[in-house]
């Protein structure tokens, strides 16, 4: 994985809320990095790449369709996702 | 891979995908990363491998067999339907290497990267293959 690709990927997880858990963190065969977290009736997911196109969110609702954004441009909306679903603990 | 060899493999087939043991949850699904295909710029088939359940059979192994030559204390095994993967979007081709028997690829159609959120839908609809350490 390119550093580039991890500097994407520590300035989102910067941007998250302080009370933010500690994600179950995953790299997968196509050298993406992944954190995930599983919160209630929340999921969130991001994920970054070599190739900024596959940086995204996923973010779910009672484990129905994930629904799924590009991360760049989109850190501001990571934040106040995690800051709603913090707040429904 | 053509199509048509996608054909051969039946809908009613096991496709297993070996994952590590750390990256299944507490409520048993896998970490969505485990359904990534492999890097494309590291010299490998750029696609998920998996093993038909069909091959393993008629060889006389099981899926145990299978996730002891992987190493039963670092990697488990998941399951999906032929036909659960392909409504998902995904083909399926048999691809036999040396490795174990029964080895194939899975790749989205028209052989695109599979996104996040797809990843996150194999996860959900993998299930655990029972009786494995």
């Amino acid at each position: 994985m390119r550093l580039d690709a991890l500097v994407r990927f520590a300035r989102a997880c910067a941007e998250l809320p302080f009370r933010t858990p500690k994600p179950r963190f995953n790299v997968g065969d196509d050298a993406t990095i992944g954190a995930e977290w599983d919160i209630g009736r929340y999921h969130v997911e991001i994920q970054v790449g070599n190739d900024i196109s596959v940086d995204s969110i996923v973010f779910e609702v009672d484990k129905g369709d994930p629904d799924e954004i590009p991360l760049a441009g989109n850190v501001p909306f990571l934040t106040e996702i995690m800051s709603i679903v913090l707040k429904s603990r | 891979m053509p199509n048509d060899v996608a054909a051969e493999v039946p809908d009613d087939c096991t496709v297993f995908r070996v994952v590590k043991k750390a990256d299944i949850k507490p409520d048993g699904t896998p970490e969505s990363g485990c359904f990534a295909d492999k890097a494309a710029d590291d010299g490998s088939s750029n696609y998920m491998s998996v093993y038909f359940s069909d091959e393993i059979e008629d060889a006389k192994l099981s899926v145990r067999d299978l996730q002891e030559k992987w190493g039963s204390d670092i990697y488990t095994v998941v399951a999906f339907h032929v036909a659960v993967l392909r409504a998902e979007g995904e083909r399926l081709w048999r691809d036999p290497n040396d490795d174990f028997v029964g080895h194939g690829a899975c790749k989205r159609l028209g052989d695109s990267t599979r996104t996040r959120s797809q990843k996150r839908r194999l996860a959900k609809l993998s299930k655990p293959v029972p009786g494995l350490d």
